[in-house]
């Protein structure tokens, strides 16, 4: 038997191992979850491994960039959160990360969240799209600034609208939803009697 | 039928399992062979490749993991496809650790198809941790991010000597189940106006839409189906049009079930009022 071929089992048995939950939970779908927890979890822990040793240490020793130290010691410091009476050191590091995410990534943020965003609505009213975008847009506005609950009639049912059209766009992304998972099984069906019993051609 | 009703309300899920599994099953091994249309967002996308030229350097970012797999795979060889047809130069890079050998593998095995030569025609990037800092580090200087390969070789002497700013990038195809588009879209659209397309999980597309929408994001293929689309479009159906007639029958199941279970919903609430 072929290393391919060993991998193709060992994925069906754990397939049809993971679709088991749906008669009823048993042990061969809780050791399936363990090995798919513990093999991602490995995995992410040899590639931050790689990481490190790629970005911090290799040019640390190699070049003498000996300031890529502050970063590892940031980074180390970090895992003190799991001993109750140095955790308050971690705040440092989850304070830089932030700090300097935060500040990195605003600008593209202003530009591409908010500003080309907003123009993007203000559309000329010319079709029917463009209506339904600027009702839907000052609805759900009106719904979250001002409430369902307000005294005035005219501000309650423009809130309503923007219920609506929250409740229409809550349906399209459920029905995504659906065809999301419905593609992840035929994903599996495709391999399971494609590959593993070749019974799709 | 009050009886019915009431067992509508109640059936076994195992019951709506196995009908699924039978509605998915039967098309994908006696194809039905429905139509595919075309969505607006799949013939954008493949517009914006299509008016490519070769030699233009475009990054392929395969942002998923195993999990969506059936999804995104389809997608990310459709592209790769298209872009190789179009003779670009293909940087292949992922922002997630588990994306990576998506990158690796489809480029690789197409190479081959398409006679691409590693180094020259295209080159494959390591994972770097950073997220959207990453996205930032790129736009600013993309040599000095990568300054080796995938397989720990300098990018020195491969097509990266081309990438001497932003603006040099052609067009960013990331295929996502995440965040990562918006970070394409801010950090290297909104900057340095480098067009982003790709393609999503089709949870993630009413998220993409507004993107899409504001022209920020240059169409996006809509989770396998869009992927069916784009194959057709290629000319080169493969597994994500094998798999349309099982999700059109599947679709049409869950609507049933929906009707139904209103049905007996608002005949049981009737019921009680009375």
């Amino acid at each position: 038997m072929s290393l391919q071929t060993f991998g193709i089992w060992i994925a069906a048995i754990g397939t049809i191992a993971c679709y088991s939950y749906l008669w009823k939970d048993n042990v061969f779908f809780q050791a399936m979850e363990h090995i798919f927890i513990g093999v991602a979890a490995a995995h992410t822990v040899t590639m931050g491994y790689h990481n490190i040793k790629s970005m911090a240490w290799t040019p640390m020793v190699t070049k003498g960039e000996w300031q890529l130290a502050v970063a590892l010691l940031l980074g180390i410091v970090l895992y003190t959160r799991f001993f109750k009476d140095i955790s308050w050191i971690s705040r440092y590091p989850i304070a830089f990360m932030m700090g300097v995410g935060a500040a990195v990534t605003i600008r593209g943020n202003i530009e591409g969240q908010f500003i080309r965003q907003i123009r993007a609505t203000m559309v000329p009213l010319t079709n029917f799209d463009a209506l339904v975008i600027w009702v839907g847009v000052v609805g759900t506005i009106t719904y979250f600034l001002f409430g369902p609950i307000s005294n005035h009639k005219a501000v309650r049912n423009v809130s309503l609208i923007g219920m609506w059209t929250m409740m229409g766009a809550f349906g399209a992304a459920y029905g995504n939803t659906v065809m999301a998972r419905m593609s992840l099984v035929i994903g599996r069906l495709q391999f399971l009697f494609g590959q593993w019993i070749p019974i799709i051609k | 039928m009050d009886q019915l009703m009431t067992r509508l309300l109640n059936v076994d899920r195992r019951i709506i399992y196995a009908l699924v599994i039978v509605s998915l099953f039967i098309p994908l091994v006696r194809p039905l062979g429905l139509p595919i249309g075309l969505s607006p967002e799949t013939k954008k996308a493949y517009d914006k490749v299509e008016s490519l030229k070769a030699g233009d350097i475009v990054i392929l970012s395969p942002d998923y993991s195993p999990g969506t797999e059936a999804e995104n795979l389809p997608q990310t060889m459709a592209f790769a496809r298209h872009l190789m047809k179009k003779k670009a130069r293909i940087v292949g890079l992922s922002c997630r650790a588990d994306g990576t050998m998506y990158a690796v593998r489809v480029l690789t095995t197409l190479a081959k198809e398409y006679g691409y030569e590693y180094g020259k025609d295209y080159v494959l990037m390591p994972w770097k941790a950073g997220g959207e800092s990453l996205v930032v580090a790129m736009g600013r200087d993309f040599k000095a991010t990568y300054p080796e390969d995938f397989y720990g070789k300098p990018t020195k002497g491969t097509l990266v000597d081309d990438i001497n700013s932003a603006k040099d990038i052609a067009l960013i195809i990331c295929m996502v189940t995440g965040d990562e588009m918006q970070w394409y879209i801010r950090q290297m659209d909104a900057i340095y106006k480098v067009p982003v397309t790709g393609g999503g999980t089709a949870v993630t597309i009413p998220g993409l839409m507004p993107y899409v929408a504001s022209g920020q994001l240059q169409g996006v293929l809509a989770g396998l189906r869009g992927a069916a689309e784009y194959e057709m479009l290629l000319g080169m159906p493969g597994k994500a049009v094998a798999g349309m007639d099982a999700q059109s029958l599947s679709h049409v199941l869950v609507m049933t079930f929906v009707i139904l279970g209103n049905i007996a919903y608002f005949y049981q609430k009737r019921r009680t009022k009375k």
